[in-house]
């Protein structure tokens, strides 16, 4: 048995689909890993045109589409979309910010075949969670997930782990325990978008991510069998990159709300790279025949010392965002690596963790702060 | 993390309430798709998770299997084993409700 598409060689075929359907959200986070640029409501896809991607991905090999947003649930024709996703034999999943998710409203989605939910929390304690989040969520949420439990779906519960609230680490798994969780995903902020413009006040120390992964060692323990955790480690304080997406176009993509196809959801992050549009080619000749996509797929692209290096089969060349990000070409290396040349723009940054910075939250008119390299 | 100890598979499997066992339309092999993603079978897992609807206990898929592929039961009950434990630690197969 193994993970689909891990045999080298064979053609690519996709299995997932990420359909980020609107970047509108009710919530304001700090570490948003959505781009710079958000898609205005006026350019979003009309659902016909998605109900045309879904079609075609189906085709393609797509087996789990993820509706994601922003808040999908803002999309006026989502539920079209979830009947038309199963129609097509897909696994369907809804990652949602909760707001706007009603009893009633769940057992609609879970009627239309939604499979299962997935809804974020910023942390245990509601003061501390509006407080992250920008907004008086925390308890909505709740409502949120007890009205996913009574539809009788999922519920899986990601909680994205930063300086500010990783010491609570004990108490927000119990408190997703209580929520009758099928799974908790902790996730370390990724340095994307909006949160890697926030990185000094998001960045954990060593002390704290140490002191984290013992916590969720133990409670995955503990809960084995009735609430699986995953921790998702933060790769600045690794000295081997993330075999990221399991490889550059191997076997998902990301539809923005515009309708852009992208190789990963922070690909913009990328400069000198354009994405081609569903309203004009097919999603199967963007996923096969696409510069964006044929860009850093395999092997051939790897500068040294990548290129010789036994690792590759392993991490894939890592992350091209983060080579991107760190060090303006998303060519190189992934910095996150102990043998990159550029390794020690990760150590000064881990250096610097811990003063105290204020962050800035995401919102329609926010600028970004000062950029961290 | 460090990896988890081997567990004893379940006597009585079934799938998890949010997996769905399906045949890929791109290919000839069965898929368990789940909250998280899609894991591709062999044949013999295949063969294996096709029978834990819940009617079946452990011993009873043996026998089925041991019927149909003519093959010894101590092997077939081997290859069970494995499929099953393999699953039950990823969550996609637990314990029937009794």
């Amino acid at each position: 048995m193994n993970a689909p598409g891990s045999e080298m060689g064979a053609a690519p075929r996709p299995y997932g689909l990420l359909a980020e359907l609107t970047h509108r959200c009710p919530l304001h986070c700090p570490y948003c890993s959505n781009p710079l640029q958000l898609v205005a409501r006026e350019s979003e896809l009309p659902a016909e045109t998605w109900l045309r991607v879904l079609r075609e991905a189906a085709g393609l090999g797509v087996v789990q589409v993820g509706f994601s947003g922003g808040e999908p649930l803002l999309y006026p024709e989502l539920d079209r979309l979830i009947r038309a996703a199963r129609a097509e034999s897909m696994y369907t999943n809804l990652i949602t910010s909760g707001i706007g998710l009603t009893t009633d409203r769940a057992r609609a989605l879970r009627d239309d075949g939604l499979d299962t939910v997935q809804i974020s929390f910023q942390s245990d304690e509601a003061e501390q969670a509006d407080s992250i989040a920008g907004a008086r969520a925390h308890e909505a949420k709740i409502s949120a997930a007890r009205a996913v439990v009574d539809a009788g779906m999922p519920l899986g519960v990601n909680v994205v782990l930063h300086r500010q609230n990783i010491d609570r680490l004990e108490s927000i798994i119990t408190f997703v325990e209580s929520l009758g969780a099928a799974r908790l995903e902790l996730a370390n902020t990724q340095f994307y978008g909006w949160a890697f413009q926030n990185l000094k006040a998001l960045l954990p120390t060593p002390e704290q991510v140490r002191r984290a992964e013992t916590v969720a060692e133990h409670h995955a323990a503990r809960l084995r069998g009735r609430m699986q955790i995953v921790y998702v480690l933060p790769d600045y304080f690794e000295r081997r990159p993330k075999p990221c997406l399991h490889g550059w176009g191997a076997r998902s993509m990301t539809v923005n709300p515009r309708g852009d196809v992208l190789p990963c959801q922070a690909a913009n992050a990328i400069p000198g790279l354009t994405f081609e549009n569903v309203r004009a080619n097919s999603l199967g000749a963007i996923w096969h025949e696409s510069e964006a996509f044929n860009r850093f797929r395999g092997f051939d692209w790897m500068p040294e010392p990548c290129r010789s290096c036994p690792e590759r089969e392993f991490d894939l060349g890592g992350c091209r965002c983060q080579a991107a990000l760190l060090t303006g070409d998303a060519s190189r290396t992934d910095p996150v690596c102990e043998f990159s040349p550029d390794r020690h723009r990760i150590d000064r940054l881990l250096e610097e963790a811990g003063e105290s910075v204020p962050w800035t939250y995401r919102n329609l008119t926010a600028r970004p702060p000062q950029t961290q390299t | 993390m460090p990896s988890t100890p081997v567990t004893d598979p379940p006597q009585h499997p079934t799938l998890a309430a949010h997996v769905r066992l399906q045949k890929d339309r791109a290919s000839d092999a069965h898929l368990l798709l789940h909250p998280e993603g899609a894991i591709e079978l062999s044949q013999t897992a295949t063969a294996v998770v096709r029978l834990c609807d819940g009617s079946r206990r452990l011993s009873q898929i043996v026998e089925t299997l041991a019927g149909e592929y003519a093959a010894p039961t101590d092997s077939i009950r081997e290859d069970v084993i494995d499929v099953l434990r393999e699953l039950a630690e990823r969550g996609l197969i637990v314990e029937a409700a009794p």
